[in-house]
């Protein structure tokens, strides 16, 4: 494994702890250091205030000259985060650099909440919602926002009986 | 500013929505779309090392014979003027970087006092740290880039215990390994961009986007333009990581166009006017003193270098 990978981690981990951002956390899996686990708070203020989004972040050994691959685990209504849980942001894509850590991806991640992007939509009905109809996004955001305080069983159980209700 | 010489950059806004019309791809996460992109890039330049070997200018000569003429009358005019090789670099939007980084280091190598050369440019590049820290990179962000950069020159003078003496062989094999030649080209980029918001005014007139052509603020066109990985650099990129270095460059201009140029007086002693294929060479010059200027070989949208070997010298004659 590559040294400058892994000591960048450890030192990414080492700062995120030690000065973290508000409302944000993240640290590696206890036996892959290439795996993490991160929180975002919904920040206050907006329809996301109150929720515990987590995200998993999968580093390989180009990291940090290539960016990690960044997911939500929770489910998340969002017009730039895909029914899977990736998310369109351009730092993880196309404005990659290694002068971003842990922390500011996660803080970037956090801003994107509630500043997104909807000229670049992967939720086309998030976007249209957030131009057409703030009063429904609202309420939309706010159902993933109490689903994000539920274990991911419970979690993916709500989301199964959703799908079928919804048809 | 040539903004059309540019590669093409990746752009999300096209790749959402239906109105591409292109359904298969709209549905692709962007991380997939990102790897595809990329996939077809790397297939586009199938198994080119990050640094290749010197070859031959003919070729890249035969890659232009069925082509654009203008393109093969520079070749050979650049082989007539004692260019007759090339060091090409994988075309991942790095390479003017790589290619500066490898040509600094190998210039070192061969010149008269190799110790001596190498002891001031670990200097200068520790000297630079300063300059990073003032416009507000953390030294954790970038210390580890910068010692790989100044180990594989420390390997000129004193390499550590177990690591052979740097050879234009072990120069090579070092800029092939992605950690190694990566970390190089990602601490040019961050004093290359350091030596731009340190010095805002000098370089506020020249940033401008390279295919909106709109002007752009110090700080985002930074963090767009130049720390960002794989995007290419330009004119401005280059002056301000030149004189960062303080290293003179040639760039020459491989593009296809003819020159209108009055003939020198000295020549046949008439100022006449005729069209002429020859090539340019735009000079970076930063009072470099000692050594000769890195050459460069510029083609729209990518950089390799320039030399005057056509073949890497073998171990023998590096011995000797």
């Amino acid at each position: 494994m590559s040294t400058n990978c892994r000591r960048r981690l450890i030192r990414d981990f080492k700062r995120l702890s030690s000065d973290p951002p508000g409302g944000i956390s993240g640290s590696p899996c206890p036996d892959n250091i290439m795996l993490w686990n991160a929180v975002i708070f919904g920040p206050v203020d907006t329809p996301f205030e109150d929720g515990t989004f987590k995200l998993l972040l999968t580093f390989d050994e180009s990291y940090p000259t290539k960016p990690p691959t960044v997911k939500f685990l929770s489910r998340m209504f969002h017009p730039n985060v895909y029914a899977n849980g990736e998310l369109c942001l351009d730092i993880l894509q196309n404005r990659w650099s290694p002068t971003y850590d842990v922390a500011a991806i996660l803080t970037s991640i956090q801003s994107l909440l509630h500043d997104p992007n909807p000229n670049s939509p992967a939720n086309a009905e998030a976007a249209q919602l957030y131009r057409e109809n703030m009063k429904e996004y609202v309420r939309r955001v706010k159902a993933t926002v109490e689903e994000s305080w539920l274990d991911p069983e419970e979690q993916e159980k709500m989301a199964v009986e959703g799908a079928s209700g919804g048809q | 500013m040539k903004a059309g010489d540019l590669p093409p950059i990746d752009d999300p806004e096209p790749l959402t929505g239906g109105e591409l019309g292109n359904a298969e791809l709209s549905t692709l996460a962007p991380s997939a779309l990102f790897d595809l992109n990329q996939a077809a890039m790397d297939d586009a330049v199938p198994d080119r090392p990050l640094i290749a070997p010197l070859a031959p200018m003919s070729v890249l000569r035969a890659e232009y014979e069925n082509g654009n003429q203008v393109f093969v009358q520079q070749i050979d005019w650049l082989g007539e003027h004692g260019y007759i090789g090339i060091r090409r670099t994988r075309g991942d939007g790095d390479c003017f970087y790589r290619s500066l980084a490898f040509a600094y280091i190998e210039r070192i190598l061969n010149s008269a006092d190799p110790i001596l050369a190498a002891v001031q440019a670990v200097s200068r590049l520790e000297s630079t740290q300063e300059m990073l820290e003032a416009v507000g990179f953390q030294r954790l962000v970038f210390e580890d880039f910068l010692e790989m950069f100044t180990t594989l020159i420390k390997r000129i003078v004193e390499p550590e215990p177990g690591v052979p003496m740097l050879t234009a062989k072990g120069l090579l094999e070092a800029f092939n390994a992605p950690e190694v030649s990566n970390s190089v080209v990602v601490y040019l980029r961050l004093l290359t961009s350091a030596q731009i918001r340190i010095d805002p005014d000098a370089y506020a007139p020249f940033l401008f986007h390279p295919e909106l052509a709109i002007p752009m603020e110090p700080r985002e066109f930074c963090e767009n333009f130049v720390e960002a990985v794989g995007k290419e650099a330009d004119h401005v990129q280059i002056t301000a990581l030149t004189r960062a270095l303080c290293v003179n460059i040639f760039v020459a201009y491989l593009d296809g166009r003819l020159r209108t140029r009055s003939v020198s007086n000295n020549d046949k002693g008439k100022g006449k006017e005729r069209e002429a294929v020859e090539v340019e060479f735009v000079e970076f010059q930063n009072g470099e003193e000692g050594l000769d200027p890195v050459r460069l070989l510029y083609r729209p949208g990518h950089y390799d270098i320039l030399d005057s070997r056509c073949e890497e010298p073998d171990v023998d004659m590096e011995m000797a």
